[in-house]
């Protein structure tokens, strides 16, 4: 960028030099010329920054939001109750049952997408050739595609029944909302995430790592996995990290199939809610605007946004870190 | 000698055991990606079973658009050879206690006066209280003794002809009974009657009003107050309805396209600019590599979010209601990262050595981005503007919040219209619904007819979503294969 900016005034300079060969001055076109592309970088520069404007504001509405409700429930209360009723008669505002709901379904998911995810990305880059996964790479994002709302039918209608029938062989009763078959399809949905983030972090990895490994008589599975994939380690890991922001915060699928019932629970073939489909209840539901119950969707927002923020934060540090390992 | 041998045996077999498991490890990797393509065309392939049946079924609106009413009767009208007009009524699916169904069976074929609750306009379904037969003896025009509630031949599906497709695809093995409600006379009452001619509705389908008499008039005979001609109207052209065979999706359409048409004016252009700002403009520094770690941070933050900041930014302080314009600009703020980064990459994609040479040439550095960088980067910025609407498509967890109605009974103005001055901004302002919310309000119904229409405003959904992604991929391979730096 700096030695563009030294190219680009040379023309300026020279412009002296040659006015005396040209027919009009520049001098007034120049100047518009400049103001001109003054007021464009000024307007280019707004639209930038733009994106902490919207930050700030997040941030800031949510807290905003919330201060009502943190000055009727004491902190400890929240973080410590083991009950969430804030719309009964006698209401209690311990969010740990909709911790607990987002933490199994995260962990359902999880269990699907990290090994299906990490063995499609180490297929994809160590197995495929080029032109398949040129082509399968976006058929798989296609997965993440599909939005979220139909997911959330796919669970509750198609899935259910069949974790149902799997599940009755063992002599387990699954109920028709339950967190199992939404943390299943919500696994699925992150799928394409993780894999693609992996593929990335694995194909960055030299290709004389590779050629070593090889050349003292790997297979190209044992390359795979004892040379390429811990060389892409921190890569990986940021795959999963940002793959937990996404489940975390995803709302439809738990909302349409995980159940109405905030439950302190980790047994995922029980119903429970997450925060994210306790928002959705509230914002659906009648709850009268600037009652103590309906600021409690900006209170769980914001408790949303510092888990979700956490792990991006997290993940993008340790991407940043292994992209320029091998730089 | 013989161990060496025998180590060189136990070498081979460990290269074997190791080619082996590279093999089965190549098609456990294939199989897994193949297995989630499958679970992806299962999705389809569900809800294409479940509904696109719904998807292309239609039903029947009277002229001023609503339904028929409880006291007509629905039917064709008919010529018969004496002159007189009849109303030849849809046949009924008959539906009967399963220790009766003997006795029913019995009937088949026979004229039969069934008692029961007569099915709702528009629906072919009847729980038959009692079918009895009626005896050959009485003849035509006397009155038919057990007051029953409609006469007509009954049949077994596929032992008579008579049966219609519908009545015929849903008909279960205990309720595979069919009548042919005899063709009533059509008369029109006193009052008006004269002036209408029935000849203008011969071979339609109308709707009768019988009046007081209601839903039952004396069997052989309507004297019909009013008569209305019907049309049939499709799933897509339908306003939501408590009833799951009326229901449709026209204002979730107009919704998507209006709440998309904002998103895309206010998202689309900022992000380009900030994406132009940070690849050719940004000075090195510290606010710089802020505003970076903060677009990639906003990229993360759950939809749901961005609904509680749109709900308290622009309806509990702009003030703007729960309208088009709040929804399509929280779904802008939520594009606002994908239009940004993917403008970035296809920047970034331009070599160093195209806006050397414009700047060597005396190119300002706008001019060289608009003239030189910009164009070979359009493909790639209109592909990723392309994805970031296939997002904003399908969200729905944040105009729950914002506060998209879920049922709505008329359609927000139009954008355009052909008098001057052709842009009408009254669309901004209206309640909306979106085909997402819709989804979600039919799914979350514990009623499986609905069901059915989730599934086919699913497909309407995924064809929408779905397709712009293809189109970007489209694009993507397009542009990939055209340039080569």
């Amino acid at each position: 960028m700096k030695d563009e900016v030294a190219v680009a005034a040379g023309p300026a300079e020279l412009g002296e030099d040659l006015q005396e060969f040209s027919f009009e001055s520049p001098g007034i076109a120049g100047a518009v010329q400049r103001l001109k592309e003054r007021a464009i970088e000024a307007v280019l520069f707004v639209c930038g920054a733009s994106s902490i404007v919207v930050t700030l504001g997040i941030v800031g509405m949510l807290v905003y939001e919330s201060i009502p409700f943190f000055r009727a429930v004491p902190i400890r209360d929240f973080l410590f109750d083991t009950q969430w009723t804030p719309t009964f008669a006698n209401p209690r505002y311990g969010i740990l049952p909709l911790l607990s709901g987002t933490l199994v379904t995260t962990l359902v998911a999880l269990v699907v997408a990290v090994p299906v995810g990490t063995i499609s990305a180490v297929w994809l880059s160590e197995y495929a050739a080029g032109r398949l996964r040129e082509i399968l790479k976006p058929v798989l994002e296609l997965l993440s595609a599909v939005p979220t709302v139909v997911y959330g039918y796919f669970a509750l209608i198609t899935v259910t029944p069949i974790l149902r029938s799997v599940l009755a062989v063992f002599g387990v009763d699954l109920p028709g909302f339950n967190m199992l078959s939404a943390g299943v399809v919500m696994g699925i949905m992150i799928i394409p995430y993780v894999a693609s983030l992996s593929e990335d972090a694995l194909r960055a990895v030299p290709m004389s790592l590779r050629e070593g490994s090889f050349a003292a008589g790997a297979t190209r599975m044992q390359t795979a996995w004892r040379v390429v994939v811990p060389s892409a380690f921190s890569g990986i890991t940021a795959a999963y990290i940002l793959g937990i922001a996404r489940a975390i915060g995803e709302t439809m699928i738990v909302a349409i199939a995980a159940g109405q019932q905030p439950q302190l629970t980790f047994n995922p073939t029980s119903q429970g809610m997450t925060i994210t489909a306790y928002i959705v209840q509230i914002s659906k539901g009648d709850t009268p605007h600037g009652s103590i119950g309906y600021q409690t969707i900006f209170a769980a927002g914001l408790t949303l946004m510092l888990l979700t923020l956490a792990f991006n934060v997290g993940g993008q540090l340790i991407r940043k870190r292994y992209r320029e390992a091998y730089a | 000698m013989s161990s060496s041998v025998q180590n060189l045996e136990a070498a081979r077999a460990l290269i074997r055991r190791r080619k082996r498991s590279d093999r089965i490890f190549n098609l456990v990797g294939a199989g897994l990606i193949v297995l989630s393509l499958l679970v992806l065309g299962g999705l389809i392939a569900g809800l294409v079973h479940d509904g696109a049946g719904r998807l292309f079924s239609t039903h029947e609106v009277k002229p001023d658009g609503q339904p028929p009413g409880f006291r007509e009767v629905v039917g064709t009208v008919r010529r018969a050879p004496d002159g007189a007009w009849i109303l030849q009524q849809d046949p009924i699916e008959l539906r009967v206690l399963s220790q009766q169904a003997d006795e029913v069976a019995a009937l088949a074929g026979r004229r039969v006066a069934v008692r029961g609750e007569l099915p709702r306009a528009g629906e072919r379904l009847m729980q038959a209280d009692a079918v009895l037969a009626i005896p050959e003896s009485l003849s035509p025009g006397q009155p038919i003794p057990g007051d029953p509630d409609i006469v007509g031949q009954l049949i077994r599906p596929g032992h008579g002809g008579h049966a219609s497709g519908a009545a015929q695809a849903s008909q279960q093995a205990l309720s595979g009974f069919v009548l042919c409600p005899d063709p009533m006379r059509l008369e029109l009452s006193d009052g008006k009657g004269g002036q209408i001619n029935l000849s203008q509705f011969e071979g339609r389908r109308v709707a009768v009003d019988a009046g007081r008499r209601g839903r039952k008039p004396a069997l052989a005979l309507i004297t019909a107050t009013d008569i209305a001609p019907l049309r049939s109207r499709s799933f897509f052209a339908s306003m939501p309805s408590m009833s799951p065979s009326r229901a449709g999706i026209l204002p979730g359409v107009v919704g998507t396209l209006l709440v998309m048409l904002v998103t895309m004016i206010f998202a689309i252009p900022l992000g380009v600019a900030a994406g132009i700002y940070l690849e050719e403009y940004a000075p090195k520094n510290k606010f710089t590599a802020l505003i970076e770690l903060n677009i990639a941070n906003l990229a993360g933050v759950p939809s749901i979010i961005w609904g509680l900041a749109g709900l308290a930014l622009f309806i509990f302080a702009l003030h703007l209601e729960r309208s088009v314009l709040s929804a399509g600009l929280t779904l802008g703020l939520l594009v606002l990262p994908i239009v940004i980064i993917s403008t970035r990459e296809a920047i970034r994609a331009v070599p160093n050595t195209v806006r050397e040479a414009a700047v060597a040439l005396g190119a300002t550095r706008w001019q060289a981005t608009r003239y030189h960088v910009l164009p070979y980067s359009l493909g790639g910025i209109l592909t990723g503007s392309i994805i970031a609407m296939s997002r904003a498509i399908g969200e729905t967890a944040p105009l729950v919040v914002i506060g998209a109605v879920l049922f709505i009974s008329f359609l927000p103005p139009w954008p355009v219209q052909p008098q001057p001055p052709f842009v009408n901004l009254e669309f901004l302002n209206s309640k909306f619904t979106v085909v997402p919310m819709q989804i979600f309000d039919w799914v979350s119904r514990p009623q499986p007819e609905f069901h059915a229409n989730a599934a086919a405003a699913s497909l309407v959904l995924l064809a929408m979503t779905l397709g712009l992604n293809a189109i970007a991929i489209a694009l993507r391979f397009r542009a990939r294969k055209s340039i080569k730096w």
